[in-house]
């Protein structure tokens, strides 16, 4: 009862055309800032960040709430689009909204998209509304050997989008971890394989690496499949799907929410883990995985919804306890701070009114994004019925001034190319990509945990502490499952051969792996 | 060939995983170097006349425009991101310079690096009065940790203006204070646990680490330094009880169920009058433990423009706004210039220099 009383308050002190205004400007802008790969949601707020500084503060947080959830959106749509991951986060995305977009199903594709990032946007807020306090309490429960055993969880996922390719997926994920260990230690002191470039001290930029190896990893490989005139120009006609084919969504789209607002909670664990779960779990519990990577719409639900969710999420120990829960929310933090707010339990109890405003404009925002989503939608489509080379072209710039903008350094471009190089070498050897970005992703929040729970307790911690041993345990199956699912479908097949009279020739037998995957 | 292929693939994995875990190894030697300490580093010290305070009556915009007019666009280049604390706090000082000039002053974010990026462009660009260098604690910090060239990245530049004071503050959970817990009682914490007390800092060999050992050191205790990559993440360990006392400023607890349990400030800092200063503790050594941050010129640049910048600096630093401002933050307004400010520089980079030393990880 009291918090509808405060969502009332809160919605009479939103929903004046001031804040409703900035409201809605704040998604245009992130979506418009969210889609130039490069232009990071954390970034886009910043930007934003100044022309707060004259505003009210229920306008100024209204204006960056906005973009918060655009941005948050938007980045997902040149995965889908043109293969780049607007964020690490968006990384699951283009798994199955690329190919469904290269075979035709780009509006689908983006509906999915728009839809459950609508639905982990509410699903988020609701949660937000009604257990920040307690949630935020519950991550308290998580020292360093829990985000360690969660990366660890994380990281299991390779066992899923290896399949059988899993030592091939070792070993970029091995290569994720080991570009992560480049710069200064992040304990402080020893600077590690920089090899004196003052550029390399705080490692590869993180974007550079993702539009490099996913977006100029295409380009490249599809330049050298490209032989002129060689095939006709492919246009798509796209279709909208209708409501009915959402709904069917709807599971998919729930469960990644739950994961992506449970890890949003955690501070310093990042959106991208909660995406991968997400993607992770809906391919473990789906009937058909083989499915995903090659177009599945419950991938492109799982991980949008998951990023969506994440937003209110990260929310909750910022306004519960205040503690920034990502680098956008940081952002957030720093435009109420010069505004004189103090987030944490002080202000829950002292700003009720600006709180719940903020929950009612994180609501607002949720239709907004739903409303300038489905308006731009066939907008963002036709991106993909550009000319090759003319799109080829366009991303090559994109991904420079993508990776310039981030720190306004040419090095970063260097890098981004020489990612690119590194992406279309493991396309050309059949290695899949996208355990490198785990590695790299999670390989710090990793080392840093791991380190600082030995630091402090020993390895006790890893078999003492109950969420940890749970986590791990969790990994450790995730990553056993497959084998044995494996196994048991080999020994059936074998049984099953045994029992069919068969003609001897000199086929290997069915119970191995496909010989073109072990090529 | 698959098995000249799996073995491959099983080298290249284990050959993988060992780099990495080299690396990851970090640095054991953080008990101490028993050699005598011989300090390298070269004297910046300068001796200059600290801006006059301008006449009581005059006019701020008019008196500013005699001393030097700007025809273009000035850049402060930072090292910390949008959002960072010099970042909010140089856009809060440009906000209040339109108050006193019509010149246009940005802020540019050069990040990474270890911060050298940051001073790097300056260094890159002319020594003409538009690129100044927004610096704070951790710009000198670096410099003398990773041993780059100081005659270039501290002595290359002439120090103009100190604009914030941040002191230090050791803080505890609110729940722990509620049990009864004080200064004292974490320092009898300290002796209980042998050594075993978790500090939060946010990295090793940086200042608030070194806080932490000139706190031990004061007091005679020990404990481990933790770190927590930042204040907020510090914060977050103190309330979860994985840290038991976080080495932070005043700010970090702000809006948070934390208490300062000690401040480095001459007197009680206003907003957390509740929380005794290390002299009232009885530790007057402490009490002048801080982060500052401030504003850098290479070294060449037009006198009047540096005399122009610190005229605009004092006549910020006495605006209300910024007192205001700096009031919220828990932060001492107080302006530094020149040769002040220049001790402090040297100050910094002895200190910096003895901690690593004593660390084991300084050559």
């Amino acid at each position: 009862m009291n918090t509808l009383q405060n969502l009332f308050d809160g919605a009479t002190v939103m929903m004046a055309a001031l804040p409703m205004l900035m409201v809605f400007i704040g998604v245009a802008a992130g979506i418009a800032l969210g889609t130039i790969p490069g232009i990071s949601t954390s970034m886009a707020v910043a930007l934003l960040l100044p022309f707060t500084f004259t505003m009210d503060p229920i306008s100024g947080m209204a204006l960056l709430l906005g973009c918060y959830k655009g941005g948050n959106y938007s980045g997902c749509i040149p995965a889908v689009t043109i293969n780049t991951p607007g964020t690490p986060s968006s990384v699951p995305t283009l798994f199955d909204g690329y190919p469904m977009a290269r075979n035709g199903r780009g509006g689908e594709a983006l509906g999915i998209l728009l839809w459950s990032s609508f639905v982990g946007g509410i699903f988020g807020t609701i949660v937000l509304v009604l257990f920040a306090s307690p949630m935020a309490r519950w991550a308290l429960n998580f020292w360093s050997a829990e985000y360690f055993a969660l990366c660890v969880l994380g990281l299991a996922s390779v066992a899923t989008l290896g399949g059988k390719q899993w030592p091939k997926a070792l070993i970029a994920v091995l290569f994720g971890l080991l570009i992560n260990t480049i710069g200064v230690d992040p304990m402080g002191g020893p600077v590690r394989y920089t090899f004196g470039i003052a550029r390399l001290f705080d490692g590869f930029g993180l974007m550079p690496i993702l539009i490099g190896l996913f977006a100029l990893g295409e380009v490249f490989h599809n330049i050298e499949n490209y032989a002129r005139g060689s095939a006709a120009h492919e246009k798509h006609v796209y279709t909208y799907p209708s409501l009915w084919y959402y709904w069917k969504l709807k599971w998919a789209m729930i469960r990644a929410s739950v994961v992506g607002t449970l890890v949003g909670i955690l501070p310093g664990a990042g959106s991208a883990i909660a995406s991968f779960l997400a993607y992770d779990v809906e391919k473990r519990i789906s009937k058909t995985p083989e499915k995903f990577g090659t177009g599945a719409p419950e991938g492109v639900a799982a991980s949008g919804a998951s990023d969506s969710a994440n937003t209110g999420g990260s929310l909750v120990p910022m306004l519960a306890l205040g503690i920034p829960g990502g680098p956008t929310v940081a952002v957030l933090m720093s435009a109420m701070m010069i505004h004189g707010l103090a987030p944490g339990p002080e202000m829950f109890r002292d700003e009720t009114a600006l709180v719940y405003g903020m929950f009612v404009a994180l609501f607002f925002s949720s239709f907004f994004v739903l409303l300038i989503g489905w308006a731009g939608l066939k907008l963002w489509v036709r991106t993909t019925n550009v000319k090759k080379p003319i799109l080829y072209t366009m991303i090559f710039m994109f991904t420079v001034i993508g990776s310039y903008s981030m720190r306004n350094s040419l090095f970063d471009v260097g890098v981004c190319i020489g990612f690119g190089v590194i992406g279309w070498l493991f396309k050309r050897f059949q290695y899949p990509v996208a355990p490198v970005v785990l590695g790299v992703v999670l390989g710090r929040i990793m080392e840093m945990n791991f380190r600082r729970a030995v630091l402090r307790d020993g390895m006790v911690s890893f078999y003492t502490r109950p969420l940890t041993v749970i986590f791990l345990t969790l990994a450790v199956a995730a990553v056993v499952t497959p084998f044995i699912q494996e196994h048991r479908a080999a020994k059936k097949r074998a049984a099953q051969a045994a029992l069919t009279p068969t003609v001897p020739d000199d086929s290997e037998p069915s119970d191995l792996s496909n010989p073109s995957e072990e090529r | 060939m698959k098995k000249i292929t799996k073995w491959l693939f099983s080298l290249a994995a284990m050959f993988t995983l060992a780099l990495a875990l080299t690396a990851c190894g970090g640095n054991d030697d953080e008990n101490g170097t028993d050699g005598e300490f011989v300090s390298n580093l070269p004297d910046i010290r300068v001796t200059a006349t600290p801006p006059a305070a301008p006449p009581a009556d005059v006019d701020p915009v008019e008196f500013l425009a005699n001393i030097w007019q700007p025809t273009r666009p000035i850049t402060i280049v930072t090292h910390v991101a949008p959002g960072g604390g010099m970042d909010v706090a140089t856009r809060t000082f440009i906000e209040i310079a339109r108050c006193f000039t019509d010149a246009t002053i940005v802020v540019e974010n050069v990040v990474g690096g270890g911060t050298r990026p940051a001073s790097t462009e300056v260094q890159s660009r002319p020594a003409d009065g538009y690129t100044i260098f927004g610096a704070a604690m951790s710009n000198v910090n670096n410099a003398v940790a990773q041993q780059w060239p100081i005659q270039d990245y501290i002595g290359g530049y002439y120090w103009i203006a100190k604009i914030q004071r941040d002191p230090a503050a050791i803080i505890i959970n609110n729940s722990a204070r509620d049990a009864g817990m004080d200064f004292n009682g974490i320092l009898q914490q300290a002796r209980d646990m042998n050594g075993g007390q978790i500090w939060a800092v946010p990295l090793l060999g940086g200042n608030k680490h070194f806080e932490a050992l000139l706190t031990w050191q004061a007091t005679d205790t020990m404990g481990i330094a933790m770190p927590f990559e930042s204040g907020p993440l510090g914060a977050a360990a103190v309330l979860a009880g994985e840290a038991h006392v976080q080495m932070g400023n005043p700010f970090d607890t702000a809006g948070r169920d934390l208490w300062v349990a000690a401040i480095a400030s001459p007197e009680r800092v206003p907003g957390f009058e509740d929380s005794p200063t290390f002299a009232e503790l009885g530790f007057p050594q402490l009490n002048d433990m801080h982060m500052w941050r401030g504003y850098a010129v290479r070294v060449g640049t037009p006198p009047a423009m540096i005399e122009w910048f610190q005229q605009l600096t004092y006549f910020i630093t006495h605006h209300p706004d910024w007192i205001a401002y700096n009031a919220g933050n828990a932060i001492a307004p107080t302006a530094v210039f020149t040769q002040e400010f220049h001790e402090i520089i040297q100050e910094t980079m002895e200190i910096t220099e003895y901690w690593l030393y004593y660390l084991g990880m300084l050559d």
